[in-house]
């Protein structure tokens, strides 16, 4: 018979207070052997503390953190298998790259020329091996943040903890080192669990992202579940931007429902998350670039069915696309975003020009109004 | 316009650091080098001609004597200065902001009274009918008064006192600014309590031991009027002796050659410990 396998990482009702203050609020969660997991969330929402549960540096209030199978909530950080990149790298600045590679090695009292072959293996997969003699101050933030990954996953943690790696470097660095540490990730077949702020970041290189909000997990899920199905307002609004429509519920059918969305008539499906009810207030919920716009050449015209009416009152261009706000007679701004069509006239848009706005049918996310 | 008026103030400010340096370390360490080659005067002190009889006193036995024993005494003292302050200083950093402040502000306040009356101070604790022997006596510890004023030990106690807050300060500046996630750095991989203190917190604060040792080891050599108040017969530093020559004896030119020998044996001090490598920092040295 086969074992039930034990997940690497558990995360069991930890609760965390600083004080009086309530960081973690009864947080379960589990982590996978090899899998990229993304804590996400805004500022103060306890990622970073419970990242540090995790390394060490903090004790649970109550709770426990379990690795593979057994508790390790008690350990001091020199002692579990996981090792930190930390936010701002904390590269030890008396020390040049190979000593700080080397630091966790000869920690664990490995003989010299082992120590000489890992360091430069570690170093090579992150290119940084013509480097090793210098000191961190002579170092770029993107090399050091590379030299902080090999001064970390040397080790062979079972567990890699990412702070905020990339939030210290600019735009262009970042995009590429996104890549880069996922592809590291999928070479080393350590598993990643990674701290961020950035929804972008989370969306593009995780497995499973976690979004956090005062303590709480809103929602766990791929990153496609997070973002085409968030559970909650938090969520939706948290992860990409979002337009949010009131709407009414008149009549409930066997698969799809009668709505009231700014003062136009709508059917839509019935979402499987929740029981609609008569007369129940909803949110539909619409990615910018889910939304359908058309020009309107006769303003005195009729809107056609599922179509809000509104007026172009600010737009961006950005190249691949093109970002329009529109002001629907309702009063609502809207946001849509549009692919440019090589064939398609009317995609040149102007402030003031009055459209017709719809969205792709079924592509909506209906969420009870809390 | 409002560049070069930038400029001008730059310029101006880089001057006056010229000057002011020139004036108050330059040409007086020319001067004393000047007078160290010159012959005693009875009555201007210093004459012509330029000759190299002055060093040769420093051979003297009874002066080098002094000169060892004071070396020894600076040393102890800086020793045990860097043992007590150097803990004492890592947990003030560790302190919240407003704690580290008083603590630092009730170092700094004994400055405010004369340390020669700070000193003599000393003669009321560790006199025969003082506190430390009283409070022994009392206790039933001893029945005769320790001798412990106008002892060595005395001069000792003197000038780590008088010499304590000169380490604090130092070491202060660079253990306030470690980076506490070095050490959460180190502790993640792998290093204990005791591995991550001196693998990681001792090498940056390197500067700081540094800076504090000299800024103690000098004034222990020199600081004459604590053994003169504190001191035995034989309790002499090199301070004495380059006073005794400028004041007692008006051989300004030993006196000066004395002072000289001494400077060239802190820089060579610190030539050494630059060149042993373990000038981890890779900043300017701070002082």
């Amino acid at each position: 018979m086969e074992k039930p396998s034990v997940p690497l990482l558990e995360l069991r009702n930890i609760t965390k207070f600083f004080g009086a203050n309530k960081v973690l609020d009864d947080i379960d969660l589990v982590v996978n052997d090899g899998e990229f997991l993304t804590l996400l969330g805004p500022s103060g929402c306890g990622k970073t503390t419970l990242l540090r549960l995790i390394a060490g540096f903090e004790r649970p209030t109550t709770g426990k953190v379990i690795m593979n199978g057994k508790e390790i909530s008690h350990l001091p950080p020199n002692r579990r298998m996981v090792n930190t990149v930390f936010q701002q790298y904390a590269l030890f600045p008396h020390m040049t790259v190979f000593d700080n590679v080397a630091f966790g090695l000869r920690m664990k009292g490995l003989g010299k020329e082992e120590i000489e072959t890992e360091v430069f293996r570690a170093l090579e997969k992150v290119k940084m091996n013509m480097f090793y003699l210098r000191y961190p101050s002579e170092l770029s933030s993107g090399q050091q943040q590379r030299v902080a990954m090999a001064r970390a996953f040397i080790n062979n943690p079972k567990v890699l903890l990412l702070d905020e790696p990339l939030s210290a470097l600019d735009y262009r660095l970042r995009q590429e080192m996104q890549i880069e540490l996922k592809e590291l990730q999928r070479d080393l077949g350590v598993t990643f669990v990674y701290v961020t702020h950035d929804q972008e970041e989370a969306l593009a290189m995780s497995d499973r992202v976690a979004v956090l909000n005062e303590g709480l997990i809103e929602q766990i899920g791929t990153p496609i579940q997070i973002y085409e199905e968030p559970k909650n307002m938090f969520v939706a609004k948290f992860v990409g931007e979002i337009n949010a429509f009131d709407g009414m519920v008149i009549k409930v059918g066997e698969n799809d429902f009668e709505t009231i969305v700014e003062g136009m008539f709508y059917r839509l499906r019935k979402p499987t998350t929740f029981e609609v009810v008569r007369g129940a207030k909803i949110k539909v919920l619409l990615r910018p670039e889910d939304m359908v716009v058309s020009k309107v050449n006769d303003p005195e015209a009729e809107a056609p069915e599922n179509a809000l009416r509104g007026v172009i009152s600010f737009l961006v261009y950005k190249g691949r696309t093109i970002d329009l706000w529109i002001q629907t007679a309702g009063g609502n701004m809207v946001m849509a975003t549009q692919f440019f069509n090589e064939d398609d006239p009317d995609i040149i848009y102007a402030v003031n020009d009055v459209v017709n706005v719809s969205w792709i049918k079924d592509w909506e996310v209906i969420l009870p109004d809390a | 316009m409002l560049k070069s008026a930038d400029n001008f103030c730059r310029q101006a400010v880089l001057y006056f650091i010229f000057i002011w340096f020139g004036i108050m370390v330059f040409a007086p360490n020319l001067l004393v080098l000047l007078a160290s080659f010159l012959s005693r005067d009875p009555v201007w002190m210093l004459r012509l001609p330029l000759n190299l009889q002055n060093y040769r006193a420093l051979a003297d036995t009874k002066l080098l004597t002094v000169i060892l024993k004071s070396l020894n005494l600076a040393f102890c003292t800086t020793l045990f200065c860097l043992l007590v302050a150097y803990p004492f200083t890592y947990f003030i950093a560790r302190f919240a902001k407003e704690y580290r402040a008083l603590f630092l502000m009730l170092i700094i306040v004994p400055f405010w009274t004369n340390s020669l009356i700070r000193n003599y101070a000393l003669i009321s604790i560790l006199g025969d009918s003082g506190i430390v022997n009283s409070f022994l006596i009392k206790c039933g510890l001893i029945s005769q008064p320790l001798k412990l004023l106008y002892t060595n030990l005395a001069v000792f106690i003197g000038m780590t006192y008088t010499l304590l807050p000169f380490m604090i300060l130092p070491l202060y500046a660079v253990l306030e600014k470690l980076d506490r996630s070095l050490l959460e750095a180190a502790e993640d991989l792998g290093a204990g309590a005791t591995a991550a203190f001196f693998r990681v917190v001792v090498p940056i604060s390197a500067p700081g031991i540094v800076a504090g040792c000299i800024m103690v080891f000098l004034p222990a050599l020199t600081l004459f009027y604590v053994a003169d108040i504190l001191g035995g017969e034989d309790s002499a530093v090199v301070g004495s002796v380059i006073r005794d020559q400028f004041t007692v004896v008006h051989n300004w030119p030993v006196g000066a050659a004395i002072n000289i020998a001494l400077t060239l044996f802190m820089l060579l001090l610190l030539h050494l410990y630059y060149k042993s490598g373990n000038s981890v920092d890779q900043e300017q040295p701070i002082w």
